[in-house]
């Protein structure tokens, strides 16, 4: 019996937090669509901002990964595939690993390290120290000012460091190859985008709003689970990164599931 | 002069549910500068949120501007409230918003002036208060009688016809409560017509630097005239 009612109380407790986090994103794109006008200026100041700390911050640590990533990538390509007669999947493979899989995740990954964990433990902060109210005192909506911005701009931000991600990767590949096996830069490019169809372009784009999305999502409604202690925030922030990344790999293996396995692709 | 809020036997609890004001019965009109003393803090800042209409009551009737809170939208009461400025006795800023910023925020949120003339206005606000320091500091730093500045600054932003303050001379100097106090009663004087002014303080002493034309006071968890 005791069994039962901890695995129903696990069960309620994950339906309550899908819940939190499905109508975070619909409040955040209701609001978005329908309040567009609503305080705009101070609204688009906060969703600037968050780009610029989410996606133009990340930059360079995005470049590093990516450029390492797309280097240790081709190097286990070229050590194995000569050896099967297989040079000319390079591309193919370079295409599924980086543009398909990696890519996103990665991205997604280094989002919830530094945006993530910022998201929820500001939110959890000012909900202490009782801003949020201070916020509704002025006939300002919490969700609008402060949750929509940072769940947009995490997606925005997510979905362009993805593709910075993958286009950096590539090249960082093309210095193994240019350089290390003197493959030119034409007949490197042509293998990859002769690999790359719409579809894979769709997944990327797909996956990477998506990952934003959610990560926003979970990140402010965590943030705001805080209750009035000051020790909540860190398990808040905890809470967030462990949902964050928990959320991202199931939704990665149901897209491409639902792509590529159930497409035959 | 008319009734801008109106309290019918408005009651309202704490977080654990122990009744902190009970039957509240008041009205208070464009025109008046009314005090209200409480020893019982909880108890001012609950009547005071039925007042600025950010506390529904839990039994009763709080009405701002003629209408129910209990009966208005998110969008309603946000409207209503950008006609009240509400002075917190801690203070609370927005912490990652600059000074400045803090003080422009309802200005750029609600006005249609532009991000520069917003921040003019608030500059302006912020000369008024009496604020010498960094503008563009961030909030968290600044000493407690500093933050009151920057709150009534932020509280006139929106030229609101009803300024409700929560013991401002709490935790001031003299001198620096003295200078707020008359910044709000100057505020109020300059269209008294229209405007209703709201304070709670401590013990009697401090209504004197108000010069209310109406005074009442919280006895347990009453309020009297």
């Amino acid at each position: 019996m005791d069994i039962f009612t901890s695995l129903g109380s696990i069960a309620i407790g994950r339906v309550q937090t899908l819940t939190a986090v499905w109508s975070t994103i619909a409040l955040s794109l209701s609001s978005l669509v329908f309040r567009f006008y609503v305080g705009r200026k101070a609204t688009f100041q906060v969703l600037l901002k968050q780009v610029y700390f989410t996606g133009f911050q990340a930059i360079p640590i995005i470049s590093w990964i990516a450029l390492i990533l797309g280097i240790i990538v081709l190097t286990q390509l070229l050590s194995i595939l000569p050896g099967l007669g297989g040079e000319r999947l390079i591309g193919d493979i370079l295409v599924w690993v980086v543009v398909r899989e990696v890519g996103p995740l990665l991205a997604a990954v280094v989002v919830i390290a530094r945006s993530g964990t910022a998201i929820a433990s500001e939110l959890g902060t000012m909900r202490i120290a009782k801003q949020l109210t201070a916020l509704e005192i002025m006939g300002i909506d919490p969700v609008h000012y402060l949750v929509m911005p940072r769940v947009i701009g995490t997606a925005i931000s997510t979905f362009v460091l993805t593709f910075y991600f993958e286009v950096v990767a590539i090249l960082g590949g093309y210095l193994l190859a240019g350089f290390g096996k003197n493959i030119t830069f034409s007949i490197y490019m042509s293998s990859i985008l002769g690999s790359m169809g719409l579809l894979e372009v769709v997944v990327s784009v797909l996956k990477s709003l998506l990952f934003g999305l959610v990560i926003g999502a979970i990140c402010t409604s965590s943030g705001l689970t805080v209750g009035s202690s000051i020790t909540e925030v860190p398990q808040a922030t905890t809470k967030a990164v462990i949902g964050s990344l928990a959320a991202i790999f199931v939704i990665d293996a149901l897209i491409t599931t639902v792509f590529f396995i159930r497409l035959g692709l | 002069m008319a009734v801008l809020v109106e309290l019918k036997k408005a009651s309202c609890t704490s977080e654990d549910g122990i009744t902190v004001v009970e039957d509240a019965t008041a009205s208070f009109s464009s025109g008046q500068r009314v005090v209200i003393t409480s020893a019982n803090g909880n108890a001012a800042n609950c009547l005071l949120g039925l007042i600025a209409g950010i506390v529904t009551p839990v039994s009763g009737s709080a009405h701002l501007f003629g209408k129910d809170v209990s009966t208005l939208d998110l969008d309603m009461l946000a409207e209503l409230r950008t006609r009240v400025g509400f002075l917190f006795h801690d203070s609370v800023l927005v912490s990652n918003l600059k000074v400045i910023e803090n003080v422009a925020l309802p200005i750029i949120y609600h006005s249609e002036l532009s991000y520069e003339d917003g921040m003019a206005r608030a500059q302006k606000l912020l000369d008024l208060a009496g604020y010498r320091g960094e503008v563009w500091a961030l909030p968290g730093p600044l000493p407690l009688h500093v933050r009151k500045k920057v709150c009534v600054a932020r509280a006139l932003a929106l030229a609101p016809q009803v300024v409700v303050c929560e013991n401002i001379a709490s935790g001031l100097a003299h001198d620096e409560a003295m200078h707020l106090t008359e910044l709000l009663v100057e505020y109020q004087a300059r269209r008294a017509a229209d405007r209703l002014l709201i304070m709670t303080v401590d013990n009697a002493a401090d209504a004197v630097l108000v010069k209310p034309d109406r005074q009442l006071r919280i006895e347990g968890n009453r309020l009297v005239e």
